[in-house]
Formats: structure tokens, C-alpha cells, sequence
């Protein structure tokens, strides 16, 4: 039994991902997330125009800002600055880190 | 043997090559063009589409080259109607283009990640290919680097660096670019079909040419948190509106009234040297006024495209859009659409040629079709004569004059009419065929005269030869409608006032103005009003002097005090007074909604590639202001 909670403490904490996946439209400003894929109930030219953009998975994401008026939302993707509204991220899904 | 069909300069080049420019929306690739083709460029609708493409001729003789520069797209495969005709147009499947026989790729090397994926698709096509790499200044300054060389080695096509905005790279570019066929098609095709192994070549490309990101822009970052930030943000929008509005509105007025003048001042010269009265008429009237009527748009045009390109070119455009796309959504369009919104309350025209920095059909569509209900300038000289009619100067309602309460009341119902009529276009005809919203918001860039220039000078000449000419036929037609039959032996002995009022009311459009009598009865109104409602085709504020001239007031530009006490003249309402406050009210409200601008029309017509959007907006808004002005007196005649 000690042995087992030894263990776990002893770990890094990068070898226990906390693997909490939610779409990225849960992101508040500042927050990075890494993308693990789209929805399937996308549309698949939108799916398409998504990854064009470089949203595919494993891509790294920011929110960097959200509008004044509330929509839409400044995201940095690759090496880019796009916006989109939340009926966009919510087909996005990202790994959130702990 | 291929052929096709252009008209003009180009066809020098007929027999020489044609080359496509392809790259993504904010890579430098108007820049590019522009470097290349100097002011040569002829522009054209796809057609069924409002996505338009560019020409233009590289080099001279039998190596020039033709160079077609395509919509910015992010990808070839195409995900919306508009993107499709682009397509089509590699393929050679559009009647009167010709598919390229060379592909030349624009890269910014910032975002080079991402354009390789572009770069496949484009060396996918088998075509032989070139790669402009551009922004290679500004991936240095952000600490990024690549070599272009080992680019060329790894991509198998040639690579030309280039600083657009400078010309830096552009005589080794345009030099190879007549090389083109040397150019080869590399031996190994990127596999495009599968995405894993599409971005496993990626990263081998990126890789071999030692490619090291750029860090995210600093400087744009710091101006992005104050431009976007929710107070500051909107103040600074506010202001920029303000100082926007104010150029097309205010600063154009002076300038409109020198065109003016200076016509008027032409006519009047060409007129006294003229003994035929009907021929000086024609041509001071119908030709040098009608010109004038066409040039009089120009102060506003090239005020609006110098500042539309400008907050493009630098970037703020996109930034105005993520502000407001909020609002805009309520109608069903994206924040793309509020500038060409505001525009349209200066004018529809330039408004409805603003609607090209929009990227859908669809949404250009929308927003043209709405345009005409926004409360153009033109409309206020209409507004302040019956106002003016309708409550006394001295009438007040709490702190507020009445009379700028009713002009208020006028200007909310056209906005708020214009947004409602995009919602439900964007919900019934004009509800299929679009992408989501997205933006990029790229770095704040400095632009160069030149390519501001360009961009005023290519819509300007647009608006000259192809919306001008339908403008000088139609005031022509008006003109006609207005002066025959002629009437110079009766008016022979009359005074000039009298003289215009006896010639206008046994006009042809005296008699259009009675035919259209069973029409309007119902509104209220006579058929001297029916004469004013088709001079205002003209342009709006025509009525008022129309109907000055027909009342023979003696300044038919403030003919008040004569409309007053004007009485029907035939028919059962026999001496009654026409203008009652229930048909000045159903008048107004005709104003706000009738689609009365032949100019208008036109420039729909040319900017959506077909008479069937303008004809519709016609037909609708006619029938909507003649509804909603036979409600407004019902209820008027109801109350009083």
C-alpha cells in the first residue's frame, strides 16, 4: 500500500496527463490547450478549411483574446491570429493541461 | 487551339501564356501583382458569383505573359460556391477563361507551416510551379529564419524572395517568371490525398530548409490590447467611425458642390452659345448634367476606397470587423459587413462597392440588397422639405425640436429596416452556399502609396466605364421623359418659371405621372407628385426641385410656401390641398423605403454580375414602400 502512494508522489507530473478533453470554446483568455481533433458532426468542408487554417490535431492553441462584445474569439493557431465565433469552437476539441 | 475571349490592351498577348497567382488571403499577393503588372490590370466577375479576378501583362512581345491574380484562398479544395468557380477556373472549365498553363505560388514566410499545405496542393495540380516567398523581412525581425534556397531544393520548383511592398526581388521574379518554361514539375507529387502523410512531408520540407518559426508579433500584440480592449477598443473604433464617416459625408459635400458648380457652370456656358432652346437643353441639361451626375460620385468614391484601402492595407479593417461582428450577427452577416453599412449612409453606391472586401457571395449579396434601405444623403433634402411641412420649425417636444425628432424617426427606421432586411435575406433566398465565420487577424503592416493607388484607383475606373455610362443613358432617358413633347411656340411669351412648369406638365412624364394616378391614389397622391417620384430616379433629391418646377415656384430648390397651398387639380378630390399631413407622412415613409436611384441599380448590376439582384431589390422595395406608406396614412388618417 505505502509503496503504491511512493510511487505516484514521486512522479513527474508531465507522466499522469490529466487527459480532460473539452471543446475549445471553454477557453478563457491566456489559457493554451493542444488540439486533439474535430467533431464528427462537422461538416466536412468545414472540417476541411479547419485544418487548412491549422487546426488539426495536435496543433497548439491560445486564447488570446475575446471580443469586447463578448464574439467572437482571437485564437493564436500555428503562426497565425484568427477569430472565430463559438459555433466554430465548439466543434474543436482540446486537451486541456492540469 | 485554345481561345479567349478578352477585349482590350491584353489581347496583344492572345497567343502568349497565361499564369495564375494562388496564395493565401493577407500573403502579400496583391502586392505582388501589383508589382508585376503595374496599372495594366483588367478586372471581371466569375460568373453566377460576386468573387471577381484580376489580369494583367508581365513583359511585352512573344515571351509576355498573361498573369490572372485569383481570390486568396486558404486551400484548393473548394468548400464554398465562390471557392469552386476558382477552381474551375484552374481546370479550364470556365467559358471565357482559359486554364493556366503555369501556377505561381505566394507564400508568406511567416506563416509557412500553413502555406505548405497550399504548396502541395498546388504542386499537386502537376502543373508546373513557382513559389514567391514573401514577408521574408519581417520573419527575420521576429527572430525567425529559413533558407530559400534549400526551399527550392526541397520543393523541387524555384523560389523567389521578395519584399512586395519594397519591390525588392521583384526584377529576379519577374525574370524568372518569363522563364516559365523552364520551370519543372517536380518528380515526387506532395501526397495531398491523406492528411497524416500530408503533414509528415510537411515537416520534412520545414526541416530541410532549417525553419525556424517567427516569435508572435510584439508590436501588433501591444496595439491588438489596447484596439481590442473593451473599453478602449470601442472608444478608438468610435473615433476611427467618426473620422471615416465624417471624410465621405462632410468632406466630400464641398467637393460634390464643385462638381456641381463646375457642371453647371459648363452647361451654362454651352447653353448660351446654342440658338435651338430644345438642343441647349440637351446638352446642358441631358449631356453635361448628366456627366455631372456620374462625376459627382467621384469625391465620395475615392474618399471611401482611400480610407477603405488604407485601414485594410494596415490592418485595422479586420480589427473593425472582430469588434462589431457582435452586432452585425444580429442580422445574419459578420463583422465584414459594417463598413459598407455605414458607408451606405452616406451613399448606396460607394456603399454597395465597399461590399468587395467581403469574401462570401453571399454576404456581399445580403449587404447590397440592404444597402438601399440604409438613409442615403441623398434622401435628407426630401426629408427636410416635407418635415418641414409636416411640423413647424417652432414645434417641441420636451428639450427636443420636433421636427429633428421626426428626421430621427426617419433615419432609425431606415438602419433598423436595412438590418432586417439582410436577416431575412440571409434566412430565405440567401441562406445556403457559406463557411462559418473566421478571420485572420494579420500584423499591422505599413502599406505603400503604391498599392493604396492600386486599390483606389482600379474601383474608380471600374465606377467610370461601367456603372458611368448606365448613369448618363438613364439621366438622358429622365431628361427626354421630361422635356417632350416640346412646347416652344406656347411658351413664347410666358415667364421662365411658368415657361418649365407649362413644358413639365405636358410632358411625357406628365403623362407617365397621370398613368401612374390609379397607383398612388390611394397614397394620397396627385399626379404632379407621381412626376416628381420618377424624376427622383435621377437621384433622390431631384423631387424637390422637380416638384418646385411644377408647382412654378420661383425657386424650385425651396418650393415650401407654393406645395402648401397646391390643390388637386382634376378628379374627386377637385381644390382639396394635396400636401395633408397624412400624405406627407405616407410620402416619407415611400422615401425610406422605395428603391428610387437608378445609380444605385447600376452599380448593383455591376457589382453583382447580373440584372436579376437589382430587378429584385426594385421590385421589392417598391412594393414594400408603397405597403408601408398606404399603412402609415391609414393610421395617420385615423388618428386626425
Amino acid at each position: 500500500m505505502s509503496e503504491t502512494a511512493i510511487d505516484v508522489t514521486s512522479l513527474p507530473p508531465a507522466s499522469v496527463p490529466p487527459r480532460r478533453t473539452a471543446s475549445l470554446s471553454v477557453l478563457r483568455r491566456g489559457d493554451g490547450a493542444r488540439i486533439v481533433g474535430i467533431d464528427a458532426a462537422c461538416p466536412a468542408p468545414v472540417m476541411q478549411r479547419l485544418c487548412e487554417l491549422g487546426f488539426c490535431a495536435d496543433a497548439t492553441i491560445e486564447c488570446l483574446r475575446r471580443a469586447p462584445l463578448g464574439s467572437p474569439t482571437v485564437y493564436r493557431i500555428g503562426d497565425a491570429d484568427l477569430c472565430l465565433r463559438t459555433s466554430l469552437t465548439d466543434y474543436i476539441q482540446v486537451e486541456l493541461p492540469a | 487551339m485554345s481561345h479567349h475571349h478578352d477585349g482590350g490592351r491584353s489581347t496583344t498577348t492572345a497567343t502568349g501564356a497565361v499564369l495564375a497567382l494562388v496564395g493565401a488571403p493577407n500573403a502579400g499577393k496583391s502586392s505582388v501583382f501589383n508589382r508585376l503588372t503595374g496599372l495594366r490590370v483588367r478586372t471581371a466577375n466569375y460568373p453566377g458569383v460576386t468573387v471577381t479576378h484580376s489580369t494583367g501583362v508581365v513583359g511585352d512581345g512573344p515571351r509576355g505573359v498573361q498573369l490572372v491574380d485569383l481570390p486568396g484562398t486558404y486551400g484548393l479544395t473548394p468548400v464554398s460556391p465562390d471557392e469552386h468557380v476558382v477552381l474551375d477556373h484552374l481546370a479550364g472549365r470556365l467559358p471565357g477563361t482559359r486554364a493556366p498553363d503555369a501556377l505561381l505560388v505566394v507564400v508568406d514566410a511567416t506563416t509557412l507551416r500553413r502555406s505548405l499545405s497550399l504548396v502541395a496542393q498546388a504542386l499537386a495540380t502537376a502543373l508546373p510551379c513557382a513559389v514567391v516567398l514573401t514577408m521574408t523581412d519581417e520573419l527575420d525581425v521576429r527572430g525567425g529564419h529559413l533558407d530559400a534556397a534549400a526551399l527550392s531544393q526541397a520543393l523541387g520548383v524555384p523560389v523567389y524572395p521578395v519584399v512586395g511592398h519594397r519591390g525588392r526581388g521583384v526584377p529576379a521574379l519577374r525574370d524568372g517568371l518569363l522563364d516559365w518554361p523552364t520551370w519543372q514539375a517536380p518528380a515526387l507529387l506532395p501526397p495531398v490525398d491523406d492528411r497524416a502523410q500530408l503533414d509528415g512531408w510537411i515537416l520534412s520540407v520545414l526541416d530541410r530548409v532549417g525553419y525556424r518559426p517567427a516569435g508572435p508579433p510584439t508590436g501588433s500584440r501591444s496595439l491588438d490590447r489596447v484596439l481590442l480592449h473593451p473599453v478602449w477598443g470601442l472608444v478608438t473604433f468610435a473615433a476611427v467611425m467618426v473620422v471615416f464617416f465624417q471624410a465621405i459625408f462632410t468632406l466630400a459635400a464641398p467637393l460634390q458642390g464643385y462638381v456641381e458648380s463646375l457642371f453647371g457652370w459648363l452647361g451654362g456656358l454651352a447653353a448660351a452659345d446654342i440658338a435651338n432652346p430644345v438642343l441647349a437643353d440637351l446638352v446642358s441639361t441631358g449631356l453635361i448634367g448628366g456627366l455631372g451626375g456620374v462625376l459627382v460620385f467621384l469625391p465620395q468614391i475615392v474618399l471611401l476606397f482611400t480610407l477603405l484601402s488604407l485601414l485594410e492595407a494596415v490592418g485595422y479593417l479586420a480589427r473593425a470587423a472582430v469588434l462589431m461582428d457582435r452586432v452585425m450577427a444580429i442580422s445574419g452577416l459578420d463583422g465584414r459587413a459594417f463598413v459598407s453599412m455605414l458607408s451606405s449612409i452616406a451613399c448606396a453606391v460607394p456603399g454597395i462597392m465597399s461590399t468587395r472586401t467581403m469574401p462570401s457571395s453571399r454576404d456581399r449579396i445580403a449587404t447590397m440588397l440592404a444597402a438601399p434601405l440604409m438613409p442615403c444623403s441623398a434622401r435628407l433634402p426630401v426629408y427636410l422639405l416635407l418635415t418641414g411641412m409636416l411640423v413647424p420649425t417652432t414645434a417641441r417636444w420636451g428639450p427636443f425640436g420636433l421636427q429633428g425628432f421626426a428626421l430621427f424617426a426617419l433615419y432609425m427606421a431606415g438602419g433598423i429596416s436595412a438590418m432586417i432586411a439582410a436577416s431575412v435575406l440571409r434566412a430565405t433566398v440567401l441562406r445556403r452556399g457559406g463557411l462559418p465565420f473566421y478571420l485572420e487577424l494579420p500584423p499591422f503592416r505599413m502599406p505603400t502609396l503604391r498599392t493604396l493607388a492600386q486599390s483606389v484607383w482600379t474601383p474608380v475606373r471600374m465606377f467610370l466605364r461601367k456603372v458611368g455610362t448606365i448613369i448618363l443613358v438613364a439621366n438622358l432617358v429622365l431628361w427626354a421623359l421630361l422635356t417632350f413633347p416640346t412646347r416652344t411656340a406656347e411658351t413664347a411669351t410666358m415667364s421662365p418659371s411658368e415657361a418649365s412648369a407649362y413644358t413639365l406638365d405636358h410632358s411625357v412624364a406628365a403623362s407617365i405621372g397621370h398613368a401612374l394616378e390609379p397607383v398612388y391614389e390611394p397614397l394620397g397622391f396627385d399626379w404632379r407628385i407621381n412626376i416628381g417620384l420618377v424624376s427622383a430616379m435621377a437621384a433622390r433629391e431631384v423631387f424637390v426641385s422637380t416638384l418646385g418646377q411644377v408647382a412654378a415656384a420661383q425657386d424650385p430648390e425651396n418650393p415650401q410656401d407654393v406645395l402648401r397651398t397646391m390643390t388637386f387639380t382634376d378628379g374627386e378630390h377637385v381644390g382639396e390641398r394635396v400636401f395633408t399631413a397624412p400624405t406627407i407622412i405616407a410620402l416619407l415613409v415611400y422615401f425610406v423605403f422605395a428603391m428610387q436611384c437608378i445609380s444605385t441599380l447600376a452599380v448593383m448590376r455591376r457589382e453583382s454580375n447580373s440584372w436579376r439582384w437589382p430587378a429584385f431589390s426594385f421590385v421589392s422595395l417598391t412594393l414594400l414602400a408603397w405597403v408601408a406608406a398606404w399603412l402609415a396614412r391609414s393610421v395617420a388618417l385615423a388618428l386626425t
